[in-house]
């Protein structure tokens, strides 16, 4: 029933493969449009790897391999495309393809929006690679693009060329793009809800989902004002926002910048940390402990996201820095409530292991260091010493780069095999985490070390400090070995889609309703539903009977007290 | 039920040893284990960061160590057993999440509270009336320049807007105010042009400042660069290493500003950096309380010469600071009579191509000083005093420069203003020959015949 329309209704190959791509070309099928998703940010991630194995090179030894105009352009586009290209939108991609499937819904609310949506993310995307072709190379102001140094106007040395002026269009599409996610995501989840599917019932990785639709939509409109300025002002509009000459002020561009950009690491992490929520609650046979305060938690780490933009800004001398301090030290503990109570549903869980789990501990593990050494950063005499050192190139990679990558790796692991029918294979899998694992933490736990040893950020050289040569080389031996292990998991991609063990419809024994549908589903998603009546409608089809005499068992079933709701089916 | 040892299976074993291997490898290279921790501070403002560092460490440590060994121990100790194994549903536990609500909260108000307190700390100012080094740092695209300012011991006689254009000053009194010497009002540097009566003709110098409004009665300091230069340890396009001297044991006020982009004045051993932002001064107080030279470098990205952008401070005691900061300082003012500057009548050489007084001036209002020295003798840039490079290779140079010079387009300066500076250039006086900081651009001309 899931196979694709069209593909039999003629014998001859080369038209059925051309039905295919436009079918792929016109879908507006959500799960269609989350693979396609899925896919491209794999692609560039890639490409941002390949990035960051150069910039490792440069930097494993004093003296330079590559011009220093290079080694700024990639480390700008390395961030650029790991965050706009790869983070953002692996994310969507699970939004797109599970959060639908998870409420029960036919398809979003916005079919049509929701595929305009994955093709200017893409043209943007693609607009962004091609900024290395033109006269004067791609942009290389960094990721966070700080005027005056993105402007060829003025006392800045550096006039770049219009590489950067399509760093500032792409990037517009790119918020454009997630905007259009954004509403699409929120008005699915509001409206299209299965009967019984009460908010206090949907899952984790869906009520992440709803959370940072609400980021997205309120901070990524500033960050394409500040783009649009940001593009004023080089294009000799005489906007005068950011040009210190003209009156402007480059800090303005830090704030509308970090306005949108911190919400940003929550919007990048905020997913990965719903897609592990959901693994636990499957592998250990347990409701994820503390659901409610779990969703308080989240809401409440949406909510201070808005509000400490400024301790990106510490060092400039124009923050209130009190307020800011304050606001950043109390997110440390909505986020530590989320890890206690994941420790908790392992805790006396039955657990299994399979790489989909591993990743997940990997994440906690990860998370945790990065979670640490952000307490640092958020007491402000500590952060004079360390902003703008490897510390925060540690601290950054290991809670929204490395740890959302573990939970969104999960995520791939969890649901490929609904995606696809197949399983991903178990060995190569293993494999995969314990190159990854081993090498991340080779990368960033040196680079927190070189942060405290004053190595400043963004420098392609260090002769006068040959000090920090050894970790630099374990560093950059920990990012071939992370390479390595990206390589067994592409690889295991393709083996897997041709060779891989055939999936039954639930696999893990899922307690969500993606996993009452066939593998793969149909364009429809669901011929009928099962019965609703907690947060884990097929852990009580499967284990309820069992358990109607244990006193905990839907004793957290909040909305009703076990009272039969109005299932749909 | 029997307890699950961590070296019975394969993921525990591989931990340990993982773990083992770390550990050793930690212990073998004390290098390593030096840079476990902040590097020793030589200011009392950065012993006191050195402090709450070592508390959120010690917290950090306790938590990750806690922390790591739940997950560790979740992971190893429940297993499930058979396929038909149904764990406990307890799904929530109200004391167990109040208790790990509140106790982190508590920890990060505490830790808040300590915050604000040595931040209160490290950013109060000096003791009214105590002795204060003043030194204006000004970085740019890929250098950084020390001033030093001391009191001219007289001050404005009248108010001074904010107008970027209007540059007559009046001073209560002008007989100290020597041509060329720079002012500072404010945060403004101003390099004095011309004088009449006690009304003093100024160009902005760059100093990466806006104008400020002044009002009557300001101090008016003098500035001097005092900026020092070693060629040891040079990075590639840098030639020379910039160095700040201050004492031991004396309040030293860092005004940290910028004449193009953003920079960052950082100190690894003063714990401390704050950005110089085009438009700002900021101020950055430090009591520096042990000997030595500390190597810093620029700590926001700022352009393609960001890793060259390095400097050293020089911490001498009190005495040696003494000597240098005589050695360094120009001749006290001493009182001039009657006016100078723009009245006077140039005597242009005869088939000279440019005016040198208006060269001098555009030198300073330029900012070639920042670089170069006041008269072309050579700081982080060569000595160009009596460049033996010609008038069209100049010109060249400033278009699209050789080495890290910033270029400078014909609407910024014309061919015939830098045909001025050069006319300027070629009266003053060259330094003796080793003092010369040499130009890579002459070299490679006399190299190239």
């Amino acid at each position: 029933m899931a196979t694709l329309a069209g593909a039999q209704t003629t014998g001859y190959a080369g038209v059925a493969a051309w039905r295919t791509i436009l079918e792929w070309l016109t879908t507006v099928d959500h799960k269609k449009i989350g693979i396609m998703y899925l896919w491209a940010a794999g692609a560039f991630g890639l490409v941002g790897m390949a990035f960051s194995l150069v910039l490792r090179t440069e930097l494993m030894e004093t003296g330079t391999v590559i011009s220093a105009e290079a080694y700024n352009s990639l480390f700008t586009m390395h961030g650029s495309v790991m965050i706009f290209l790869f983070l953002l939108p692996i994310g969507a991609a699970f939004m797109n393809y599970s959060m639908p499937l998870q409420i029960g819904a036919l398809d979003m609310a916005f079919p049509r929006i929701n595929a305009l949506s994955f093709w200017i993310f893409l043209f943007g995307g693609v607009l962004l690679a091609m900024s290395f072709a033109v006269e004067g190379g791609t942009a290389s102001a960094g990721w966070t693009a700080y005027p005056p140094i993105t402007l060829d106007s003025g006392a800045n040395a550096e006039k770049p060329g219009s590489g950067m002026d399509m760093w500032l269009i792409g990037v517009i599409l790119l918020g454009q793009a997630s905007i259009f996610g954004s509403v699409n995501f929120l008005v699915t989840i509001f409206k299209m809800r299965a009967p019984g599917m009460t908010m206090w019932r949907m899952p984790l990785f869906t009520w992440t989902t709803m959370v940072t639709g609400l980021l997205i939509l309120l901070s990524t409109p500033v960050l394409a004002a500040a783009l649009v300025m940001g593009f004023i002002d080089r294009n000799g509009a005489g906007g005068a926002f950011f040009e210190p000459s003209q009156g402007g002020q480059p800090l303005l561009w830090q704030n509308l910048f970090w306005f949108y950009s911190h919400p940003a690491v929550y919007i990048m992490i905020l997913p990965a940390m719903g897609i592990v929520s959901d693994i636990f609650g499957v592998f250990t046979r347990r409701p994820i402990f503390g659901y409610r305060s779990m969703v308080l938690a989240l809401i409440a780490i949406g909510l201070l996201g808005f509000i400490v933009w400024a301790h990106h800004m510490f060092t400039t001398g124009g923050v209130f820095l009190p307020f800011f301090m304050g606001a950043t030290f109390l997110i440390a503990v909505p986020t530590g409530v989320k890890m206690f109570n994941w420790i908790t549903t392992m805790w006396r869980g039955s657990n299994v292991f399979p790489t989909a789990m591993l990743f997940s501990v990997g994440f906690l593990m990860l998370f945790l260091i990065g979670g640490i050494t952000g307490v640092f950063h958020a007491a402000v005499p500590v952060d004079f010493a360390l902003h703008d050192t490897y510390f925060v190139v540690g601290h950054f990679h290991y809670t929204m780069s490395i740890a959302a990558t573990f939970g969104f790796l999960a995520g791939c692991y969890y649901w490929f095999p609904k995606m696809f029918g197949k399983f991903m294979n178990e060995g190569l899998g293993k494999l995969h985490f314990w190159l990854l694992f081993v090498g991340v933490n080779l990368i960033f736990f040196t680079q927190l070390l070189l942060g405290l040893d004053g190595m400043p950020r963004r420098i392609n050289d260090y002769v006068a400090n040959p000090g920090w040569e050894l970790m630099n080389t374990i560093a950059t031996i920990g990012a071939f070995v992370s390479a390595a292990g990206m390589m067994v998991f592409f690889f295991n991609v393709f083996y897997s889609l041709k060779y891989g063990e055939r999936a039954s419809d639930d696999p893990w024994e899922g307690t969500t309703l993606e996993w009452a549908t066939s593998s793969p589903p149909p364009p429809h998603n669901f011929d009928s539903l099962p019965e609703i009546r907690s947060e884990r409608p097929l852990f009580d089809l499967r284990f309820g009977e069992r358990l109607a005499d244990d006193e905990h068992y839907h004793g957290h079933a909040p909305s009703n007290g076990g009272s039969s709701s109005k299932a749909g089916g | 039920m029997r307890m699950q040892r961590p070296w019975r299976n394969r993921f525990g074993r591989f931990l340990l040893i993982l773990g083992g291997a770390l550990l050793a490898f930690l212990a073998v290279t004390p290098g390593a284990l030096a840079q476990v921790a902040l590097p020793p501070a030589v200011s009392d403002q950065g012993d006191d960061i050195r402090v709450l560092f070592f508390v959120l460490l010690g917290i950090g440590v306790a938590v990750f160590v806690i922390v790591e060994a739940m997950i560790l121990w979740v992971v190893f100790r429940y297993k499930r057993k058979s396929d038909d194994e149904l764990p406990t549903q307890v799904a929530h536990n109200t004391t167990a999440e109040a208790l790990w609500t509140v106790i982190p909260l508590v920890i990060v108000v505490a830790l808040f509270i300590g915050s604000l307190v040595v931040l209160e700390d490290i950013q109060s100012a000096a003791e009214p009336g105590e002795d204060v080094v003043e030194v204006d740092v000004q970085g740019r695209q890929w250098a950084w320049a020390f001033n030093y300012a001391v009191p001219l011991g007289t001050e404005l006689a009248e108010g001074l807007s904010e107008d970027p254009a209007e540059t007559e000053v009046l001073l209560r009194d002008s007989s100290l105010v020597q041509p060329f010497m720079t002012l500072k009002l404010g945060v403004e540097h101003m390099r004095v042009m011309a004088r009449e009566g006690d009304v003093v003709t100024v160009v902005r110098a760059v100093n990466g400042t806006v104008p400020i409004r002044h009002g009557r009665g300001d101090a008016v300091m003098r500035v001097f660069n005092g900026t020092d230069t070693v060629a040891e340890g040079r990075m590639q396009a840098a030639d020379n290493t910039p160095i700040v001297t201050v004492p031991v044991g004396t309040m030293v006020r860092f005004n940290i500003a910028s004449s193009d982009v953003l920079h960052a004045f950082y100190t690894p051993q003063f714990l401390y950096k704050l950005d110089a932002v085009p438009g700002r001064v900021q101020t950055m107080w430090v009591r520096v309380n042990e000997t030595g030279e500390f190597k810093s470098q620029c700590a926001e990205f700022c352009g393609r010469d960001h890793a060259r952008m390095i400097f050293s401070v020089v911490a001498l005691s009190q005495g040696e600071y003494a000597e240098w900061f005589a050695a360094k300082t120009p001749a006290p003012a001493e009182p001039i009579e009657g006016d100078f500057g723009a009245e006077e009548e140039v005597e242009a050489e005869e088939g000279a191509v440019g005016n040198p007084v208006r060269g001098q001036e555009l030198f300073f209002s330029l900012g070639c000083n920042v670089c170069h020295g006041d008269r072309g003798e050579g700081l982080v840039g060569p000595t160009i005093a009596r460049t033996v490079v010609p008038l069209d290779r100049v010109i060249e140079q400033y278009r699209q420069p050789f080495e890290a010079m910033t270029a400078f387009p014909p609407e910024e300066v014309s061919d015939e203003e830098i045909a001025d500076i050069f006319a300027w250039l070629q009266t003053v006086e060259r330094p003796p020959d080793d003092l010369v900081i040499p130009s890579k651009l002459a070299e490679s001309l006399e190299a190239g015949g």
